[in-house]
C-alpha cells in the first residue's frame, strides 16, 4: 500500500507497547480462556474417546437373561455392520481380600489374548486379537497364566489394600459359588486400570451393601461354565472416526443396536429352545434315573424285605427247636430225677439187705464170737486134759517108772493107766470137742468171712452200682446243664435274632421311608423343573449402548457439565475485552486526532486511516487470541481434567486444539476487538480536517445524581467530587473497570467459594451432621432381634470402646418422583443412571435408612434443615428426604416419592416398590438416604428391616491414632457376623486428594482473575494519565503535593475498584452457586455456602491486585510533566 | 530590592546529543505591585523562563529570587510549596479541570492556600458571581479565562503568573480580560506578569521586557501605561 503510511503502523506499535499490551493481553486472557475452557469438555470427550478406542471399549454390550453361547456369539457377529464380538462372563461375589471383606465383580480374562496384548504409548492396550475387548491395562505384575491366579483393580478406594501375591477369597456368591466358579481361591498376579471401570465407583449388586468395591479378571477357565457367557460386547464397523460423543456416533451405532434388538427375540427363541431342550433332555434324564432309582429301591426293598422274612422264619424254627429242646432238657430232667430216685430205692433196698446181711453175719459174730469167746475154755479143757494127760502120763510113766522101780506109785500106773486112759479118753473128748467146736468156729469165722465177702461184695457192688448210677447221673447232670446252657444261648441267640430283625424292619422302615422321601423329593424336583421349563420365559436381550457404562456416562455427564460452564465464564472475559479495547483505541484515536486530521488533509481515504486502526488493532488481537489460545487450550483441559481424574482412573489428557473452536475464539476476540476499534475511530473519522487540527473540546462536566444530595455533595471535597464526576464521565471505563474488577472479584469469589463447597463437604457431613465415626456392617442374620441379645449387640455394648452405638437398616435404593412416570428398569444393570423407557423421570440412587431406634438417632446423624439449622423429626408419619434427592427430584414436605428396591443383575424389583410421603428434609453432602422409622417399614413392607449397620462413635476418630483403630478393627472383625469396620477418618482422608487436585482450579482462577485485574486497572490508569495529563500538570502547577496527585487520580481507581469488587462479590456468589450446582456430581451435594474469609480474600486480593497496578503507576504520575503540558493542546 | 529577580538564568534542554539553551543568562527585576510584559517571539525563552519562575522547571545556572527567597535553590518539595502558596498561575488555555464548576475550580486551588480569598468573592470579583455553577465547558473562553484567573487569584498569591493569557481569545473578550489582570494589579496592588509574543500589550505594562534568543535584550519601565481598554493590536 503506501510504504510510509506502513512504517507509521509498525512504529505506533513500538511507539506503544503497553497500548498494545493491552490489547493483546486481554485479547489472549479472553480468547485463551473462551478456548481452553470450551475444549475441556471436548478434550475430556476426546480423551476418553481416545482411550475407550485404544481399550477396545464396547459399542454394544449385550446381556441375556439366560446367557450366551457360541451359536448367539455367532450369530451377533453375523449382523451387518458387527465388526467384532468378545465374550465375557461376568459374576459378582464376596470375596475376602487381602483379608478384606470386599464385594468384587468378577471378570473372565482369555489369558491367551491378554498375554498377547501390549501397552500402547497412548496408554490403552493393543491387541492382535478382534475379539478381545474392553482391554484391561496391566500395571504392575503380570497377567494370569494359569487356573488360580487373578488381576486386581488399581483402587484409589482402597489404596494398597491389595497387593501382588496376596489372595483374592471368594466367599458368597449371588447363586451358590459352585454353580457360578471353577474355583474361589486366586492369587493376585497383577494390578489393572479398565476403561470399563472409568469411575471410581463400580456399579451396583445384590450382594453386601450393594455396592461393587473392585474388580477382579480370572481366567475363563476358572469359571463353571465357562461356555456360556454372560456379556457380549459388540465393536460396530465404522466408527473408529466418529465420537462417540457425537449424533454421528449414534447414527452408525443404533442401526446396529437395532438389528441386535431385532436379533434378539430370534436368539432368544433358539436359546430358549435350546435351554429348555436342554433342560427337557436333563428333565428326561431325571425321570429315567427316577424310575431307575425307584426300580432299584423297590429291588432293595423287596431283598431286605425277603431277607427279613427269612429271618424271621428263622427265627420261629429256632423258638421250635428251642421249645423242642427245652421240653427234651425238662423230660432229661425229670429222668434223671426218676432214675436218681429209683436208684435212691434200689439202693436203699440194696443196703437193708446187706445191712440185713449184715446183721445176720453180726449175730453169727455174735455167736462166733461166743464160740471162739468158748474156744480157749475149750482149749484151755483141752489144754487142761492135755496137762491132765500129761501129767497123768507123766504120773503113769512116774508110776510105771516106779512101778517099773517097782514102786507102787499111790495112784498106781494102772490106775493111772486108767486114769490116763480116762484121761486120755476126755482129752480126745475134749480134743475132739475142742476140734469140733474149732471147725464148727473156724466153720463160723469162714461162714462170716464168706458172709462179709458176699456182703461186702454186694455193698461193692451197690457201691459201684450207686457210683456208677452217680457218674451216669452227673454225665446226664452235665449234659442237662450244656443243654440248658444251650438253651438259654439259644435263646439269648433267639433274643438277638429277634431284636436284630426289629432292629433290621425299623431300620428298613426308616430307610425306606428316606428313600421314599428322596425319590419323592426327586419326583418333586423334577415335576418343579418341569414346571420350570414349562414356564420358561422368553430369555430378554439387553441391548445397552456405552451410555449405560456407568464410568463413561458419567464421565460425559462430567463433558455436559463442563460445557455449561464453559459457555457462561469466558463471558466476562469477552465482555471486558470488548470494553478494554474500545477504551484503548478511543484513547489511541483520540490521542492521534491531529495526526488523523493531517493524513484526512493530505488526502488519505477515511478507509485507509481506520485500517491503520484495524490494522493496529487486528495484529494485537490476533497475536493475543494466539498466543491465548496456544496457551488456554493446553493448561485449562490439563488442569480441569487433572481436578476431573481424581474421580477417575483416564490417563491423562488429550488436547488437541478444536479448530472450529479456536477459531470461534480468535474470530470472536479480534472481531469484537476490531468492532470496538471501528466505533472508536468512527466517531472522529467523520470530523473535518479542520476541526481534527483543533484541540478536541474536553468532554464537558456533568452534574450526577449524587449532587442533588445536597448534604452529601456540600461535603465532599473537590478532589472527591472531581472523583465522582469523573467515574460518570467515562461510562466506557467506569464498565470496563468495574466489569473487570466485578469479574476479577467474582473468579476470585468463585475459586475460594469453589474450595469452601467441596471442603464442606466433609466438614460439615463429618462434622455438624454425622456424629459416629464408626461404620460396623454385619450379617443381617447375626443380631437376634426377637431377644434383642444378639452377640454383636451385646459384645458392642459391653465394650469400652464405644460410648455408643446404633443399630440400623440401610440398602440401596432407586428413587424418584412419585409423580413422574415410573423409569424403566434397563438402566439399572450396572447401575449406570441413564434413563431407561421414561429417560425424562429423573432418578436418584440412594439409601434407604432405617435406624432401630428412633428416637436415638440424633446422637449419630442430626437431621436438620440446612437454612437456619431446625431439626427434622423422624416419625411414623413420613419419611425424611436429604437434601439433594429433593432438589433433584422437585420434592418438599408433603409430596410423594417412589422407593424402587434394586433387585438381581440391578434390575428394579417391582414387587418391592412403594411410595411413601416426605415429612421432613435435611442436610446432607455425601451419598442420599432416605430415613424412616422401623414401624413404618413395617407397615410398608410388612416386615422389621434386616438390620445390618451398626454406627458407633469410638472417640479414637480425630487423633490420627491409625494403631488403635486397626487395634479396635481387628477385634471387632473377631466377632461373629462382623463382616466390615469402617472409620470415617479413612473416608475424609480419601477425599482430601480431591481437594488437592481442585487446588490447581483455584489457583488458575486466581491467577486469571489477577491478570483480568491487572490489564484492567493498569489500561485505566494509563488512560486516565494520559488523558488527563493537563488536569495533573495543571494541578501540579496549583501547587498539589505528589501524593496528592496520586490521590486525585487514584481515588478513582480505588473507588471503581470498590465499587467493582462489591459488584463481583454480588456476581460471585451467582457465578460460584452456578459453577457448584453444575459442576456437582450426583454422589455427592457441595456445600452451599461461601465462607466469609472467602469474601475476605477475594476482596482483598482484588485490592491487592488494585494497589499494585497503582503503586506501579505512581512514577508515570511524577513523569508527568507540567511545562510540556501546559504549553498547548495537541 | 527587587521583588523579583533573575540573575543570569541559564535554562539547557538535552535532546539527545544536542544542548539547546532556551535561557541563555537572563537578567530582570520586577517591582512589588508591578504589572510587568516579558514579550518577545516564538521560541525566546519566555515560556522558559515563566516556567522556571513558576516553580515548574528548575534553573540550569543563575539565581531566581522572589523577595528574600531564593527560588532557584528550591527542591522538588519546596517547589510544589512554593507553587501552592506564592504563585497563581494563568495558562493560555485555561486548563480549568472540566469536571468541575467554576467555583469549584476556584475553590479547588483555594483549599490548598493558608490564606485564601473566599472563592465566591472572588469570582464575584471577576464577574461571574452568574456563572458560579456552570462547567467550563458551558463557559466562554473569555469567562473561562475568568475562572482561570479567579482560581489564581482565590490562592492569594505573591505573584500572578500569566501565560499568553489572551492567546485564544478574541479582542473584545481579550481585553477584558487584559483589564481584569491590570486591575488586580492597581487596584489589588498584585505583582503580575504577563509573558505574551503580542507587543501590543506593552502598552499597558508598567515594565516591559523583551526577551528574544533567551536573552533579555531589553527592559524599560513605562511611565506611562496605558488602560487595558485602549489596546490596540
Amino acid at each position: 500500500m503506501h510504504f510510509a503510511f506502513n512504517k507509521e503502523i509498525v512504529r505506533s506499535i513500538t511507539r506503544s507497547w503497553t497500548r498494545f499490551l493491552a490489547i493483546f493481553a486481554i485479547v489472549a486472557l479472553g480468547a485463551g480462556f473462551y478456548a481452553g475452557l470450551r475444549m475441556c469438555a471436548p478434550d475430556m470427550r476426546i480423551t476418553v474417546d481416545h482411550y475407550l478406542d485404544e481399550t477396545g471399549f464396547f459399542d454394544v454390550r449385550l446381556v441375556s437373561t439366560l446367557g450366551f453361547t457360541e451359536s448367539d456369539v455367532a450369530a451377533v457377529r453375523d449382523v451387518a455392520g458387527v465388526e467384532a464380538v468378545g465374550t465375557e462372563i461376568v459374576a459378582d461375589a464376596t470375596a475376602t481380600v487381602a483379608d478384606r471383606r470386599t464385594t468384587v465383580r468378577v471378570h473372565s480374562l482369555d489369558t491367551t489374548a491378554a498375554a498377547g496384548s501390549e501397552v500402547t504409548a497412548g496408554g490403552g492396550v493393543a491387541s492382535d486379537d478382534p475379539t478381545y475387548l474392553n482391554r484391561p491395562i496391566l500395571m504392575d505384575g503380570r497377567w494370569p497364566e494359569r487356573s488360580g491366579e487373578c488381576v486386581i483393580d488399581e483402587s484409589k478406594l482402597y489404596a494398597n489394600s491389595a497387593q501382588i501375591g496376596e489372595q483374592v477369597v471368594l466367599t458368597a456368591g449371588v447363586r451358590p459359588l459352585e454353580d457360578t466358579f471353577g474355583r474361589t481361591d486366586f492369587e493376585i498376579v497383577g494390578i489393572v486400570h479398565s476403561s470399563y471401570y472409568l469411575s471410581f465407583t463400580r456399579g451396583l449388586t445384590t450382594l453386601n451393601d450393594g455396592n461393587i468395591d473392585r474388580f477382579i479378571y480370572i481366567p475363563e477357565e476358572d469359571f463353571a461354565h465357562p461356555e456360556t457367557y454372560t456379556d457380549l460386547h459388540v465393536l460396530v464397523r465404522g466408527v473408529a472416526g466418529a465420537s462417540p460423543f457425537d449424533a454421528a456416533y449414534d447414527d452408525i451405532v443404533d442401526p446396529v443396536k437395532g438389528s441386535l434388538e431385532d436379533l434378539g427375540p430370534v436368539r432368544a427363541a433358539a436359546r430358549l429352545a435350546e435351554v429348555r431342550a436342554e433342560a427337557q433332555a436333563t428333565l428326561d434324564e431325571g425321570h429315567r434315573e427316577y424310575a431307575d432309582a425307584r426300580a432299584k429301591a423297590d429291588a432293595e426293598f423287596a431283598e431286605v424285605e425277603a431277607e427279613l422274612a427269612d429271618a424271621a422264619v428263622k427265627i420261629a424254627a429256632a423258638e421250635e427247636e428251642l421249645a423242642d429242646g427245652q421240653a427234651e432238657y425238662d423230660r432229661g430232667v425229670r429222668e434223671l430225677a426218676a432214675e436218681r430216685s429209683a436208684l435212691a430205692v434200689r439202693r436203699a433196698e440194696a443196703q437193708a439187705q446187706i445191712d440185713a446181711g449184715r446183721a445176720q453175719i453180726a449175730s453169727q459174730q455174735a455167736q462166733l464170737d461166743q464160740l471162739a469167746a468158748a474156744l480157749p475154755l475149750l482149749q484151755a479143757q483141752v489144754a487142761a486134759a492135755r496137762t491132765a494127760v500129761d501129767d497123768l502120763r507123766a504120773a503113769y510113766d512116774a508110776a510105771l517108772a516106779e512101778e517099773a522101780l517097782g514102786h507102787t506109785p499111790s495112784p498106781s500106773s494102772a490106775e493111772l493107766a486108767v486114769s490116763l486112759g480116762d484121761a486120755e479118753a476126755q482129752l480126745t473128748t475134749a480134743q475132739a470137742e475142742y476140734a469140733e467146736q474149732f471147725a464148727a468156729y473156724d466153720a463160723g469165722v469162714a461162714g462170716i468171712a464168706a458172709g462179709l465177702a458176699q456182703l461186702d461184695a454186694k455193698q461193692l457192688e451197690l457201691d459201684q452200682g450207686v457210683r456208677q448210677a452217680e457218674l451216669e447221673f452227673a454225665s446226664a447232670q452235665r449234659s442237662l446243664a450244656a443243654a440248658r446252657r444251650a438253651l438259654a444261648d439259644g435263646r439269648e441267640e433267639l433274643e438277638d435274632g429277634r431284636r436284630e430283625l426289629a432292629e433290621g424292619r425299623a431300620t428298613f422302615e426308616r430307610e425306606r421311608a428316606d428313600a421314599e422321601a428322596e425319590l419323592a423329593d426327586a419326583l418333586a424336583q423334577l415335576d418343579d423343573a418341569r414346571v420350570e421349563i414349562d414356564e420358561l420365559e422368553m430369555p430378554e436381550w439387553f441391548v445397552l449402548g456405552r451410555d449405560t457404562n456407568l464410568g463413561y456416562a458419567s464421565i460425559a455427564g462430567d463433558a455436559d457439565r463442563i460445557e455449561a460452564i464453559s459457555v457462561v465464564f469466558p463471558f466476562i472475559f469477552f465482555l471486558v475485552a470488548a470494553l478494554v479495547a474500545l477504551t484503548t483505541m478511543t484513547r489511541m484515536v483520540e490521542e492521534e486526532r491531529t495526526l488523523i486530521g493531517t493524513y484526512k488533509a493530505l488526502g488519505y481515504g477515511k478507509g485507509v486511516i481506520t485500517s491503520k486502526y484495524l490494522v493496529y488493532a487486528g495484529i494485537a488481537s490476533v497475536a493475543g487470541a494466539l498466543g491465548g489460545i496456544l496457551i488456554g487450550s493446553q493448561v485449562l483441559p490439563k488442569t480441569v481434567w487433572r481436578a476431573y481424574t481424581t474421580m477417575y482412573t483416564a490417563p491423562p489428557a488429550l488436547t488437541p486444539i478444536d479448530v472450529p473452536l479456536a477459531l470461534t475464539a480468535g474470530v470472536a476476540s479480534v472481531s469484537i476487538t476490531l468492532v470496538a476499534t471501528l466505533w472508536a475511530a468512527g466517531a472522529t473519522l467523520r470530523e473535518s480536517p479542520a476541526t481534527l487540527m483543533l484541540p478536541r473540546a474536553p468532554k464537558p462536566g456533568k452534574r450526577i445524581a449524587l449532587e442533588r444530595v445536597r448534604p452529601v455533595w456540600s461535603r465532599m471535597s473537590f478532589s472527591h467530587k472531581v472523583t465522582a464526576r469523573n467515574i460518570f464521565r467515562y461510562k466506557k471505563r467506569l464498565f470496563m473497570t468495574v466489569i473487570g474488577i466485578a469479574g476479577c472479584t467474582a473468579l476470585l469469589l468463585t475459586g475460594f467459594g469453589l474450595k469452601n463447597s467441596i471442603s464442606d463437604v466433609l466438614a460439615k457431613q463429618y462434622g455438624p451432621i454425622y456424629h459416629y465415626d464408626t461404620i460396623i456392617g454385619f450379617d443381617e442374620g447375626a443380631l437376634d432381634l426377637a431377644s434383642g441379645e444378639g452377640s454383636l449387640e451385646l459384645a458392642l455394648g459391653d465394650r469400652d470402646d464405644f460410648t455408643g452405638h446404633l443399630v440400623i437398616h440401610n440398602d440401596g435404593v432407586r428413587l424418584t418422583n412419585a409423580e413422574d412416570p415410573a423409569p424403566g428398569d434397563t438402566n439399572g444393570i450396572d447401575g449406570a443412571l441413564t434413563g431407561g423407557k421414561n429417560a425424562q423421570t429423573t432418578m436418584m440412587e440412594g439409601y434407604l435408612s432405617v435406624p432401630r431406634d428412633a428416637e436415638r438417632l440424633s446422637g449419630f446423624i442430626s437431621l436438620r434443615e440446612r437454612v437456619g439449622g431446625a431439626p427434622v423429626p423422624l416419625t411414623d408419619e413420613g419419611v425424611v428426604l436429604t437434601e439433594k434427592i429433593a432438589d433433584r427430584l422437585g420434592l418438599s414436605v408433603g409430596d410423594t416419592i417412589r422407593v424402587e428396591q434394586v433387585g438381581l443383575t440391578g434390575t428394579v424389583d417391582h414387587e418391592e416398590t412403594r411410595t411413601f410421603t416426605v415429612a421432613g428434609v435435611t442436610e446432607q453432602y455425601v451419598s442420599h438416604f432416605v430415613y424412616m422409622t422401623p414401624t413404618l417399614h413395617e407397615d410398608a413392607y410388612g416386615e422389621v428391616p434386616a438390620y445390618n449397620q451398626v454406627l458407633a462413635v469410638s472417640g479414637l476418630a480425630g487423633d490420627g491414632d491409625d494403631d488403635e483403630r486397626d487395634q479396635l478393627s481387628q477385634r471387632l472383625l473377631a466377632l461373629d457376623g462382623v463382616t466390615t469396620v469402617q472409620f470415617t477418618d479413612d473416608i475424609t482422608s480419601s477425599f482430601d486428594d480431591m481437594l488437592e487436585s481442585l487446588d490447581s482450579v483455584v489457583y488458575i482462577l486466581i491467577l486469571s482473575a489477577a491478570i483480568l485485574a491487572f490489564i484492567v486497572l493498569y489500561n485505566l490508569t494509563n488512560i486516565n494519565v494520559t488523558e488527563r495529563q493537563r488536569e495533573i500538570a495543571t494541578i501540579k502547577v496549583l501547587g498539589f503535593y505528589d501524593a496528592e496527585v496520586n490521590a486525585y487520580i487514584y481515588r478513582e481507581t480505588a473507588l471503581l475498584a470498590l465499587l467493582g469488587c462489591a459488584l463481583g462479590l454480588v456476581l460471585g456468589i451467582g457465578l460460584e452457586a452456578f459453577v457448584i450446582i453444575t459442576a456437582e456430581i450426583d454422589v455427592v451435594m457441595f456445600g452451599r455456602e461461601i465462607h466469609t474469609m472467602s469474601y475476605v480474600y477475594s476482596a482483598a486480593l482484588t485490592l491487592v491486585f488494585a494497589l499494585v497496578v497503582n503503586v506501579a503507576m505512581v512514577p508515570r504520575l511524577r513523569r508527568v510533566d507540567m511545562v510540556e503540558s501546559l504549553k498547548s493542546v495537541e | 530590592m527587587a521583588f523579583v529577580r533573575f540573575e543570569e538564568v541559564r535554562k539547557v534542554y538535552h535532546m539527545g546529543e544536542v544542548e539547546i539553551p532556551a535561557a541563555d543568562g537572563v537578567t530582570f527585576d520586577v517591582e512589588r505591585g508591578e504589572l510587568a510584559v516579558i514579550v518577545g517571539p516564538s521560541g525566546a525563552g519566555k515560556t522558559t523562563v515563566l516556567n522556571m519562575l513558576g516553580g515548574m522547571d528548575t534553573v540550569t545556572s543563575g539565581t531566581i529570587r522572589l523577595e528574600d527567597d531564593d527560588v532557584s535553590a528550591y527542591s522538588r518539595r519546596r517547589l510544589t510549596e512554593y507553587r501552592r502558596y506564592d504563585v497563581g498561575f494563568v495558562f493560555q488555555f485555561y486548563n480549568l479541570v472540566p469536571n468541575l464548576t467554576a467555583l469549584e475550580n476556584v475553590e479547588l486551588a483555594a483549599q490548598i492556600c493558608r490564606d485564601p480569598l473566599d472563592a465566591a468573592e472572588t469570582l464575584r470579583e471577576v464577574g461571574l458571581e452568574h456563572r458560579m455553577d456552570n462547567f467550563p465547558a458551558q463557559l466562554s473562553g473569555g469567562e473561562q479565562q475568568r475562572v482561570a484567573i479567579a482560581r489564581a487569584l482565590a490562592k492569594n498569591p505573591r505573584l500572578l503568573l500569566c501565560d499568553e493569557p489572551t492567546g485564544a481569545l478574541d479582542d473584545a473578550t481579550g481585553k477584558q480580560i487584559l483589564a481584569l489582570l491590570q486591575d488586580t494589579s492597581r487596584i489589588g496592588g498584585r505583582t503580575v506578569i504577563i509573558i505574551t509574543h503580542n507587543h501590543a500589550l506593552t502598552a499597558m505594562a508598567d515594565r516591559v521586557i523583551h526577551i528574544s534568543s533567551g536573552r533579555v535584550m531589553d527592559m524599560r519601565v513605562n511611565p506611562d501605561p496605558v488602560s487595558a481598554d485602549e489596546i490596540e493590536w
